[in-house]
C-alpha cells in the first residue's frame, strides 16, 4: 500500500508544477565563492531551451532577464558573477532569496500583486516579491489570455517569467537541501537515531524503508514525512535537466532533472541511471559541505568531470569550455570601449587637424574594436555550427561589423578621415544597440543561441539570403552615416570652400549606397528563391520581404535621379540620410508590425526609439535643404553631378 | 534637318518613356504602394494587399486614387526596355547596367509566366496512403457521376471558368453520354449555405429553407474562399458549396446520380505512396525541430525524403512538405504542390543581377581606388 502511495507521490511530482517552494536550509555562505569553484560550476552542461549549454550561460541569462545586467551586486559590496548568483540559489537559497535582483519597472504591478513598492522603478528580492507570488501568476495568467495586451500586461507577465526563473534555478537544489524527517520508529529501525536524512538514503534503503513505513504506526509522522517528500518533488519538478541520459543522443536526445532522476532510479530499474544516481548523491555532498570551501570545490569538479564524461560520450559537450571563455571575455564590453577611444582620439584629431599620430592610434583603436566585433561574430558562428547571422541580435552584431569594417576600408583607400570619423561612432552605437537587445532577449526568449525554427533549418540560405541582406543593411546604414557627416559639416560650416572634400564625402556615400545595393538586391531575390523553396511562392507582399524590396527602391531611386541629373549633393546627401530610415523600417520596425510569416515578435521600447530615429533622420534631410537655401547664392555643392560619376 | 524633325516626336516619346526621371517616377510611385501595402498587411492579409493595391489598374490609398500595381509593374517594363536595354549605350562602361536591366526582365518575365501558366495546390496523405493528384487552392470543378456504379467510374465535369461564367447568368451544360442537363447558376465566388433567416438577405433562391449567403471574397486568402452555386437537374434544385463533404444525388433515368462541387483536382504524372512522416522536436521542448515524409513514387518506385527546405522535384512539378498532423486515423503530411514553368527563373535572374551590379560596382571602386591613389602620390 504505501510503496503505491509513494509511486503516486512522486508521480504526481512529475506532473504538479507550481507549487509553492519549500526551502528548509537557513545557511548563510561565509566566504565568497573561488575561482576554480566558479570555473567548474560554469562548465558544467544544462540542456536548456533545447541545445546543451554551460551553466554559466543559463545562469547569465537569468540573471539578465531579471537583473537587466550579468552581475548583481550585494549589500555587503560583493559582486557575484551569474555563476555565483547561481550558486547562492541553489547551495544558500535563504540568504539569495534576500537577493535585489528583481527589476520592476513600475510600481503598478506590485499594486496589482498586493506588494508594498519602494519606488515607481526599483529592485525587489525573492522575499519581498512571495507575498504576492500566487497573485502574480494569476495576473499573468490573466494576461497572457489577453488578445491586446497592454504594456503593464506584458511587465506583469515578464515578472511572473523572472520569478519562474529565480524557482527554476532554486529547483536545482531541492533534492540535495532537503531534510526527511521519518517516523521516530523508522528512524531507529533503518538509521539508529532519529537525525534528518536526505535522498540518498531512499536509494541505499528503499526496500526496507517502503517495508518499515509499512508497518509504522506514527501515522502523523508518516503523512508529516510524506508531505516532506511531495513538497520536495514539487519544487524540483522545476529545476533545468542537468544530467544527461546514460544511452546515445539517438536513444534519449532529453536530459533529466534531479527529481526525474530520483524518480527514475526508484520506480524504474531498468531506467539505466546508476551514474545519475551518483550525481543526485554529489548534490547532496555538495550541500553538506557548503560551508566548506576546499571541499566544496573538490566535491564540484569530481561531479563536472563525471557529468563531462557522460556527454562527451554523447558528442554533447564540444562547444562548453568555448562558450564559457567566449562569455568571459566580455567582447562587446571590450569592443565598446576601443570604438569609445577611438572615437575620441579622432575628435581629438578634428582640433588638431595636422596630427598625423592622433589618427593613427584612432585607426588603431577602431580596428581593435572592429577585430573584437568580428572575432565575436565569428565565434558565436562556429559555436552553433550555423552562419552569422540567425537572430535580431546576431544582426546587431553582424552590421556593426560590416559598417564599421567598411567605414576603415574607405579610410585605408582615400585616407580623408571621414570613414575613420564615421566608423567608431557607429560601433559605438552598435555596440551599445547589443547591450541593450541582450537583455531584452533575455528576457524574451532567455537566449541569444536558441534553436532555429524548423523552416529556417538550412544553412545554404542562412549564408546566403540572411548574410547578403544584412549586409545590405550594414553598407545602407553606412552610408547614411556619411551622408549626415556631409550634412553637419555643410550646416555648420566645416572648411566650407573645400569644394573637392565635400564631393568626395558625396563620392564616399555614392559608394557605399551602391555596394549596398548589391547585397540588397541579390539578397531580397535569394529571399524570394528561399521562399520558392520553402513554401512554395515567390513573393507574399509579407512585411518584411516588402522592407527588404522598399530599401532596394528607395536606394535605386536615389541613384537612377543622381545619375540622370536630377538632384545635386544636398538632395542626394538627404534622401541617403532618408534612405537609413528604409533600413531602420525594414531591419526594425516591420517586426512590430507583427504580421506575416516572418513576424519574429514585437520588442517591447522599441517603437519610441524608432520614432526618434525617424526624426533625427528627417531632421537631417530638412537642414540639408537649409543648407541648400543658405548655399544657393554659388558654392562647393553646385557641381554637376556627373562629376561625381567619373 | 528636315528628317530630323521628322524623327523627332517619336525619338522624344521614346526618350520620355524609357527616361531616369519616367524610371524614378515610377519607382516612387511603387515604393508608395509597398508601404502602404506594408501597413495595411495585417488587416487585409496577402490576399487582400494584392487585391487592394497590385492587381488593379487604379488602387485606393484612403480616398485617393492612386496607380495600382499593374499600372505601375506595366509602365515600369516599358521603361526597362526601352530605357534601360534599348536606348542606352550598348558600351564596355555600361555593361553591367545593362546584364542587370537583363537580370530584371528575366524576373518579370518568370512573374508573368508564373502569372498565366501555373497552378498551385495541396495534396494530403495519411501513412501508407497513395495518390495520384492534388487538389487546386482556388480553381473548382463540378463533378458529375453514376453513383449506382462501384468500379471504374466514369466522371464527367464542369470546369473552373465555365462555372464562374454563371455568376450573372445560368448556363445548362448537356452531354450526350448523360440522360438529363445540368443547369448551374448563382455561382458565388466565397459564400456559406445556411438556413435563411429574417435577418438576412439570401443570395440564391431559398431550397428546402436554405440558402447561399455571400461572404467577402476580397479580402480572403483564395485558399480559403468556399465557392458555391445552384445547380438544377430537370425539377430537382440544389445548392453546392465547395466545402461540402458529401456529394448531392439525385434520380434520372432509374439510376441514382451523384453531383459534387469541389477543388479541381490536377493529375500528377506519377503516383506518391506517404511510407513514413515524422515530426521531431528539439529536446525537453514544443519547438518543432524537423518536419520529414519519406514518400516513394514513379514507377521505379524512388524513394525520396521530402522536409521543409527540401522539396521534391519531378517532372515539372514540386512537391513541399506544408504541414503535418495526427488523428484517429494516424499521422499525415500535406504537400504543396506546384507545376509552375518558371520556377527556377527567379534563382538564374538572381545570379544574371548580382553578376551586373557587382561587374558596375567593383569596375567603378577599381576606378576609384586608383584615383584616390594618384592623389595621394601627387600630394605627397
Amino acid at each position: 500500500m504505501i510503496r503505491r502511495y509513494l509511486a503516486l507521490l512522486f508521480f504526481s511530482a512529475m506532473t504538479v508544477c507550481g507549487a509553492k517552494a519549500q526551502v528548509p536550509s537557513s545557511f548563510i555562505r561565509s566566504a565568497p565563492w573561488d575561482e576554480e569553484t566558479l570555473n567548474a560550476a560554469a562548465t558544467l552542461p544544462v540542456q536548456e531551451g533545447g541545445r546543451v549549454m554551460p551553466l554559466q550561460s543559463y545562469a547569465g541569462f537569468s540573471l539578465l532577464a531579471m537583473n537587466g545586467k550579468r552581475s548583481l551586486r550585494l549589500p555587503n559590496g560583493e559582486k557575484l558573477d551569474p555563476t555565483g548568483f547561481l550558486l547562492d540559489l541553489v547551495f544558500f537559497p535563504e540568504q539569495a532569496e534576500d537577493y535585489e535582483c528583481f527589476v520592476v519597472s513600475d510600481s503598478k504591478i506590485l499594486d496589482l500583486i498586493g506588494v508594498p513598492a519602494k519606488k515607481r522603478r526599483a529592485r525587489y528580492s525573492y522575499r519581498a516579491l512571495a507575498k504576492g507570488r500566487d497573485a502574480l501568476y494569476a495576473a499573468a495568467s490573466t494576461a497572457s489570455s489577453r488578445e491586446n495586451q497592454d504594456l503593464l500586461d506584458k511587465q506583469v507577465m515578464g515578472l511572473a517569467r523572472n520569478v519562474q526563473r529565480f524557482e527554476e534555478i532554486r529547483a536545482l537544489g531541492a533534492t540535495a537541501n532537503v531534510q526527511l524527517h521519518l517516523p521516530k520508529d523508522v528512524s531507529q529501525a533503518l538509521l539508529g537515531g532519529d537525525a534528518p536524512t536526505g535522498v540518498s538514503f531512499l536509494f541505499d534503503h528503499w526496500s526496507e524503508l517502503q517495508e518499515a513505513l509499512g508497518s509504522s504506526d506514527d501515522s502523523d509522522a508518516l503523512n508529516s514525512f510524506l508531505e516532506e517528500l511531495d513538497g520536495m518533488g514539487r519544487e524540483a519538478r522545476l529545476a533545468p535537466a542537468l544530467f544527461p541520459p546514460e544511452v546515445p543522443v539517438s536513444e534519449e536526445p532529453e536530459w533529466r532533472n534531479p527529481v526525474e532522476v530520483l524518480y527514475l532510479g526508484l520506480t524504474q530499474p531498468d531506467a539505466h541511471v546508476e551514474k545519475a544516481v551518483g550525481w543526485l548523491a554529489s548534490l547532496e555532498t555538495l550541500a553538506r559541505q557548503r560551508q566548506d570551501p576546499a571541499a566544496f570545490r573538490e566535491e564540484l569538479v569530481r561531479l563536472r568531470d563525471s557529468v563531462r564524461a557522460e556527454a562527451e560520450r554523447r558528442g554533447e559537450y564540444g562547444t562548453i569550455a568555448s562558450e564559457v571563455r567566449l562569455f568571459n571575455l566580455h567582447l562587446v564590453m571590450r569592443a565598446l570601449i576601443f570604438f569609445l577611444l577611438g572615437f575620441i582620439t579622432i575628435a581629438f584629431s578634428w582640433l588638431r587637424p595636422k596630427s598625423r599620430w592622433l589618427p593613427r592610434l584612432s585607426f588603431l583603436f577602431t580596428a581593435i574594436g572592429v577585430a573584437l566585433t568580428v572575432t565575436l561574430v565569428t565565434w558565436r558562428s562556429i559555436l552553433r555550427g550555423r552562419p552569422p547571422v540567425l537572430n535580431l541580435y546576431d544582426t546587431i552584431l553582424f552590421i556593426t561589423s560590416i559598417a564599421t569594417l567598411t567605414g576603415l576600408v574607405i579610410e585605408l583607400i582615400n585616407r580623408r578621415r571621414v570613414g575613420l570619423s564615421l566608423s567608431p561612432i557607429l560601433g559605438v552605437l552598435g555596440a551599445f544597440l547589443a547591450f541593450r537587445y541582450e537583455v531584452k532577449s533575455a528576457a524574451i526568449s532567455g537566449d541569444t543561441m536558441g534553436q532555429l525554427q524548423a523552416v529556417l533549418d538550412t544553412n545554404f540560405w542562412l549564408a546566403t539570403h540572411v548574410t547578403s541582406i544584412t549586409i545590405g543593411y550594414g553598407a545602407g546604414l553606412l552610408a547614411t552615416g556619411i551622408a549626415i557627416g556631409w550634412i553637419l559639416m555643410r550646416a555648420l560650416g566645416v572648411r566650407r570652400r573645400d569644394r573637392t572634400l565635400y564631393r568626395e564625402i558625396t563620392r564616399m556615400a555614392y559608394g557605399v549606397l551602391c555596394f549596398s545595393l548589391v547585397f540588397s538586391v541579390v539578397g531580397t531575390i535569394l529571399g524570394g528563391v528561399w521562399a520558392n523553396e520553402s513554401w512554395g511562392r515567390f513573393w507574399g507582399w509579407d512585411p518584411k520581404e516588402n522592407g527588404a524590396l522598399l530599401i532596394c527602391l528607395s536606394q535605386l531611386i536615389i541613384l537612377h535621379a543622381w545619375r540622370g541629373g536630377y538632384i545635386r549633393q544636398h538632395a542626394f546627401n538627404a534622401l541617403v540620410a532618408l534612405q537609413g530610415g528604409v533600413v531602420i523600417f525594414s531591419w526594425w520596425h516591420v517586426n512590430e508590425l507583427n504580421a506575416g510569416l516572418h513576424s519574429y515578435g514585437k520588442t517591447e521600447g522599441v517603437l519610441f526609439y524608432l520614432t526618434l530615429g525617424y526624426a533625427f533622420l528627417g531632421s537631417m534631410a530638412l537642414l540639408s535643404a537649409v543648407a541648400w537655401l543658405r548655399d544657393r547664392g554659388g558654392s562647393a555643392s553646385s557641381d554637376p553631378p556627373s562629376s561625381l560619376l567619373q | 534637318m528636315k528628317s530630323k524633325k521628322t524623327e523627332k516626336p517619336l525619338a522624344g516619346a521614346l526618350g520620355a518613356v524609357g527616361s531616369l526621371g519616367t524610371a524614378c517616377v515610377l519607382l516612387m510611385l511603387l515604393f508608395v504602394l509597398v508601404f502602404a501595402a506594408t501597413l495595411k498587411y495585417k488587416d487585409l492579409g496577402e490576399a487582400g494587399v494584392k487585391q487592394e493595391f497590385f492587381i488593379p489598374w487604379i488602387a485606393h490609398l484612403g480616398a485617393l486614387p492612386f496607380p495600382g500595381g499593374r499600372t505601375v509593374f506595366s509602365l515600369l517594363a516599358l521603361n526597362l526596355l526601352v530605357g534601360g536595354l534599348i536606348r542606352i549605350p550598348w558600351a564596355w562602361r555600361t555593361a553591367g547596367v545593362l546584364i542587370a536591366h537583363l537580370g530584371v526582365v528575366v524576373l518579370a518575365l518568370a512573374g508573368v509566366v508564373n502569372f498565366t501558366r501555373s497552378d498551385y495546390g495541396m495534396a494530403t496523405l495519411y501513412e501508407g496512403e497513395t495518390i495520384n493528384n492534388y487538389r487546386d487552392y482556388t480553381q473548382v470543378e463540378l463533378s458529375v457521376w453514376d453513383a449506382s456504379q462501384t468500379t471504374d467510374v466514369t466522371e464527367y465535369t464542369i470546369g473552373d471558368a465555365d462555372l464562374r461564367s454563371c455568376s450573372r447568368q445560368g448556363r445548362v451544360f448537356s452531354s450526350p453520354e448523360l440522360p438529363f442537363d445540368v443547369e448551374v447558376s448563382g455561382f458565388l465566388p466565397h459564400a456559406q449555405i445556411l438556413p435563411k433567416g429574417p435577418m438576412w438577405e439570401a443570395d440564391s433562391p431559398v431550397v428546402d429553407g436554405w440558402a447561399l449567403k455571400r461572404e467577402d471574397a476580397g479580402n480572403t486568402d483564395p485558399k480559403y474562399r468556399v465557392p458555391a452555386l445552384v445547380v438544377r437537374v430537370g425539377d430537382q434544385t440544389a445548392l453546392l458549396g465547395a466545402g461540402d463533404y458529401m456529394a448531392w444525388t439525385f434520380e434520372a433515368d432509374g439510376k441514382l446520380w451523384a453531383l459534387h462541387l469541389h477543388h479541381t483536382r490536377h493529375r500528377l504524372p506519377f503516383k506518391l505512396t506517404l511510407v513514413d512522416t515524422v515530426r521531431e522536436n528539439y529536446p525537453g521542448t514544443n519547438t518543432p525541430k524537423v518536419y520529414r515524409s519519406d514518400v516513394i513514387y514513379g514507377p521505379e518506385q524512388r524513394k525520396v525524403t521530402i522536409s521543409m527546405n527540401r522539396p521534391l522535384r519531378t517532372e515539372g512539378h514540386v512537391l513541399y512538405q506544408s504541414n503535418w498532423g495526427r488523428d484517429r486515423r494516424g499521422e499525415y503530411s500535406g504537400f504543396s504542390v506546384a507545376r509552375n514553368p518558371s520556377d527556377q527563373w527567379p534563382k538564374w535572374s538572381c545570379w544574371i543581377i548580382g553578376a551586373g551590379l557587382i561587374l558596375t560596382f567593383f569596375s567603378r571602386l577599381v576606378r576609384y581606388t586608383v584615383i584616390q591613389a594618384r592623389l595621394r602620390e601627387k600630394e605627397a
